[in-house]
């Protein structure tokens, strides 16, 4: 019988099933119901655009960039992972196809509001690393109301790779090579031809969390709130 | 007979593998709970520190000198939140071939709604699940704060 420590943590488990839904089984589209929420007004489809290099030199990003420590994605609100109303412990950031991050797109389905992005890169096991890297950022998102689709930035960086026993894995972004970038005409162009029936994308571009009070916005609670 | 004993047999056998396969699946679980000595996340609040804290009258600057910036603050509900989280427990699965064990936790959130005038209107200490694993949690913490907020019963601090 085999005995091990665990004290998992909803975010430990909301990126597991992310990771896991990575490898596995690319998504779609937005669901008929994601589409409704959309109609209603109570959801918008939010663009994010990855422009990464690894050690200098251009990359795919494919189903594997979350597993092998590339770059991983999540969005949270009041420091915990979004759940969908649907399902519980769903993950947020989805492909456009089976498996590829479409030129690097992903996007997930959001309700009007702030959240917070945490953008992470690297991998644990390595047995050197190069210095200057960083794991993690955290960016806050708004999401403005009465939007169909949200374009919110490019992330371009340079991820920096470590030794292995055989070979070499990713490390962390280089310190100082992330920038946030405009591509809105970019964006337009995507929306256009995968959500044709909706409206161009709004841009609201993402900045980074620098620390202190994450304010928190949820402006359709508080319009029901004031019914 | 010899037809009614291979009919019988192969009934033993396949209720004995039908047990094996169901035995495959039970797991037992062991929820042992314990003080909460350790803060593994946060700053632990209790009501004394809080003793400064006067309906109508603390505004929202008195209450950051004294505690720090909130980690989070709900603008539409002009809600500032705090949390911090304890071991309460230990929990033990077992199950055929293998098991696990780890600690358990319990999150505690300080809420503190302001009014208009940025002065404290309501405040409170509220406890998470008794049991939470984490992924076990039952409720977000959104969840949590908006039921307090629609409780609208106005409370001096303490624990829920």
């Amino acid at each position: 019988m085999s005995v091990s420590i665990t004290a998992a943590t909803p975010a430990a488990l909301a990126w597991l099933c992310w990771a896991l839904l990575a490898a596995g089984c690319a998504s779609s589209l937005p669901t008929r119901a994601e589409y409704q929420r959309i109609e209603e007004g109570t959801g918008a489809i939010v663009l994010l655009h990855f422009d990464l290099t690894v050690d200098g030199e251009p990359i795919t990003l494919n189903a594997r960039s979350a597993l092998d420590g590339t770059v991983a994605a999540l969005v949270t609100q009041f420091g915990e992972p979004v759940l969908q109303p649907e399902s519980k412990f769903t993950e947020t950031v989805r492909f456009f196809e089976a498996g590829e991050w479409r030129d690097g797109w992903v996007f997930c389905v959001l309700a009007p509001g702030t959240y917070y992005l945490e953008v992470s890169s690297g991998s644990g096991s390595l047995l050197s690393a190069p210095e200057h890297v960083i794991n993690k950022y955290e960016f806050r998102v708004d999401v403005p109301l009465r939007s169909e689709v949200v374009y919110i930035g490019t992330l371009r960086s340079n991820v920096l790779t470590g030794k292995l026993l055989f070979g070499r894995s990713p490390a962390g972004f280089e310190a100082g090579s992330l920038q946030v970038m405009d591509d809105t005409a970019a964006a337009s162009t995507l929306a256009a031809e995968c959500f044709a029936d909706l409206h161009p994308p709004t841009t609201s571009i993402m900045f980074r969390y620098e620390g202190g009070t994450r304010e928190v916005r949820t402006p359709l609670e508080a319009i029901d709130t004031k019914r | 007979m010899n037809g009614l004993r291979t009919r019988l047999s192969r009934r033993r056998v396949g209720a004995i593998v039908s047990l094996l396969f169901l035995l495959r699946f039970a797991v037992g679980c062991v929820y042992i709970p314990g003080p909460e000595w350790t803060v593994i996340e946060g700053q632990r609040l209790n009501a004394d520190q809080l003793a400064f804290i006067k309906a109508g009258e603390t505004d929202r600057a008195r209450i950051e000198e004294q505690l720090g910036p909130p980690p989070y603050y709900w603008v539409d509900f002009q809600t500032m939140i705090y949390h911090w989280r304890v071991e309460n427990g230990i929990f033990v699965v077992g199950a055929p071939g293998g098991g696990a064990a780890g600690i358990t936790t319990k999150e505690y959130l300080l809420l503190i709604q302001l009014d208009p005038a940025n002065r404290v209107r309501r405040y409170g200490i509220i406890g998470g699940d008794p049991l939470t694993l984490g992924f076990f949690n039952i409720k977000s913490r959104r969840e949590r704060i908006r039921q307090w907020l629609a409780s609208g019963i106005d409370q001096e601090a303490g624990t829920e």
